[in-house]
């Protein structure tokens, strides 16, 4: 056992598994290369095992490692888990404190697992877990939990995958922006604006089209319906302020029509103890083919202003911020707009002294 | 003694939460993990006695999976989870004596190296002294796919393509990334990323239309 007190599993490597190391190991051009053949081919197999265990699917024939033209030409033992990507499974063996990680399996794996050979090769340990590796070798002190190979495996599960929201597939816990944060303050452009009177509505928002035309040149206004005033603005602009603006207020008039794009809200309430906080998305398809994102942060039902000091962050793929927006003393919202492509991930982060929350999106 | 009844109550504990939870959950496989590991840091797993441990890994693996996929069954006013674990292996260690038997009916000799290999399996990977078909073929491809291959360059640098990368990164030339590095003047980044999106997806295809996908 290593001295780590971390959590490990030790898989039996059956003799079946050992031949099948064998037979790779004897494509090889010298011994060298053999016994670093021999010792993936192990690793896969092992972590393969595992992760039958655990129910987790697997496939030997979509690894990399399991290609024997890969094998002769690069030091890979990949092992490909459907529809998640690929694990790297690194050997070292039972003493060594150091696993190698050749510079070739640095990029496109979803993790890294080692595992440890005792020296007759008949038990491999998985000691622990890595998301990502960027040097040549790692102290297995370093390692992380299988624990967290876990949770990466089931991070997708909790995904909003907001390309599906145009396809009206969308989760329960998302539904509409009235039902969750109640009608008044919707938009901001009328945020004080006492919107009861249906008749004295329609005039403010005919009139707020007409002032939105006048903001721009790029578009002239071929039609006295604000409806469809609007949607030629979203259609042509070529200015995303513009776009949102006209969005935003079709909402209003009809919240229904796809041209608006779609947005849904979520609460968050319960994270955050007695401050009610919903957390908006809208997309909005760009006429190239990408998306515009509007993440919107508002107070809850029916009261009129965010707490203090909570703080929107967005997050890439890799972890890195790409904006911060921290709400000051009576803000009715507060916002980020971006744009996206099919396929990208991005995570929401809404934080309020000691409590936060973190929503997973891809596109 | 107490030490021992402690864990059998926490191993009972564990394995009866995990019945509670879907198969394949995130919850289920971290509870699923702790057992194992507790099961096997205790010490109390069988460990072959008579068996010859050339098979004593395949009953075990087998009941490993047995286990993992059984454990709804498991009924903790019976038996400890460990002894439930030894009764299933030890059946797996008769039904494999059982077939050694009948083999030894049906089979006059053994191979006899057969032992040897289990004692030091490392030791006896011999590679052959000359290069195998398989890189062979593979280097002889490169050569024949020379325009192709050559067509898949670092941006604005033609000469530094998936065929230069293959010859060499492929045995028996291979160099490190960071020689490639200095002998192109490019950043290691820069050619590892490359390699990795450009050039890897052709010998994977090479491999694939060879036939030489293991199964």
């Amino acid at each position: 056992m290593n001295s780590t007190q971390q959590l490990t599993i030790s898989v039996p490597i059956t003799e079946a598994n050992r031949n099948k190391a064998k037979q790779f190991a004897q494509q090889q051009s010298n011994s060298e290369k053999s016994l670093q053949v021999y010792h993936n081919t192990l690793a896969v197999l092992v972590t393969n095992n595992y992760l039958q265990m655990l129910d987790v699917q697997t496939s030997l024939q979509q690894s990399h490692s399991w290609n024997a033209v890969v094998r002769v030409s690069t030091n890979i033992a990949d092992l490909n888990l459907p529809g998640k990507g690929h694990l790297e499974c690194r050997a070292i063996l039972k003493g060594d404190d150091n696993c190698y990680f050749p510079q070739d399996v640095w990029n496109n794996r979803i993790g890294y697992v080692v595992v440890e050979f005792d020296e007759s090769c008949t038990q491999g340990t998985l000691l622990g877990f890595l998301p990502q590796v960027s040097t040549n070798t790692i102290n297995i002190k370093e390692l992380q939990s299988l624990d967290n190979l876990l949770l990466v495996l089931h991070s997708d599960e909790t995904v909003v995958q907001l390309s599906q929201w145009l396809e009206n597939i969308i989760d329960e816990s998302w539904r509409s922006v009235e039902a969750i944060i109640g009608k008044k303050a919707i938009n901001p452009l009328f945020v004080f604006a006492d919107i009861s009177d249906e008749g004295e509505n329609s005039y403010k928002i005919k009139d707020a089209v007409g002032q939105l035309y006048a903001t721009q040149n790029e578009i002239d206004k071929v039609d006295s319906d604000s409806e469809k005033a609007l949607i030629h603005l979203i259609k042509n602009t070529p200015n995303e302020e513009i776009r949102w603006k006209a969005a935003e207020l079709l909402w209003e008039i009809n919240p229904e029509n796809p041209a608006g794009g779609i947005r849904k809200a979520v609460d968050l309430g319960m994270h955050f103890g007695e401050n009610l906080i919903a957390l908006m998305v809208a997309i909005l398809p760009k006429p190239d083919g990408s998306m515009a994102i509007l993440i919107r942060v508002y107070p809850g039902y029916n009261s009129n202003y965010l707490p203090q000091g909570l703080q929107l962050t967005g997050l890439d793929a890799s972890g890195n911020s790409f904006f911060t927006v921290q709400s000051r003393s009576k803000d009715n919202y507060i916002q980020f707009k971006f744009t996206a492509e099919l396929g990208d991930r991005f995570n929401i982060r809404l934080a309020l002294n000691d409590a936060n929350i973190t929503e997973s999106f891809v596109i | 003694m107490a030490y021992s009844e402690g864990l059998n109550e926490r191993l009972k504990q564990l394995a009866t939460e995990i019945k509670q939870h879907p198969k394949a959950s995130l919850k289920r496989q971290q509870l699923l993990n702790r057992l194992i590991y507790q099961m096997q840091q205790s010490g109390k797993i069988s460990l072959g006695g008579e068996i010859n441990p050339q098979y004593y890994e395949d009953a075990l693996q087998l009941t490993w999976f047995w286990f993992c996929k059984n454990i709804d069954n498991y009924d903790a006013s019976k038996a400890s989870v460990i002894t439930w674990f030894n009764s299933h292996l030890k059946f797996r260690f008769l039904d494999i004596r059982e077939e050694i038997a009948k083999d030894k009916k049906t089979r006059a000799t053994k191979p006899k190296n057969e032992a040897l290999d289990f004692i030091d399996p490392v030791e006896n990977i011999v590679a052959p002294e000359k290069p195998q078909p398989i890189l062979e073929e593979t280097l002889k491809w490169i050569e024949t796919q020379g325009s192709e291959l050559r067509s898949l360059h670092v941006r604005s640098c033609p000469h530094i393509n998936c065929q230069v990368l293959f010859q060499n990164k492929l045995p028996p030339n291979e160099k490190t990334w960071r020689e490639l590095a200095e002998k192109f003047g490019k950043r290691e980044s820069t050619l590892n990323h490359f390699y990795n999106h450009k050039c890897l997806p052709c010998l994977l295809a090479f491999g694939r239309a060879q036939g030489y996908i293991d199964t």
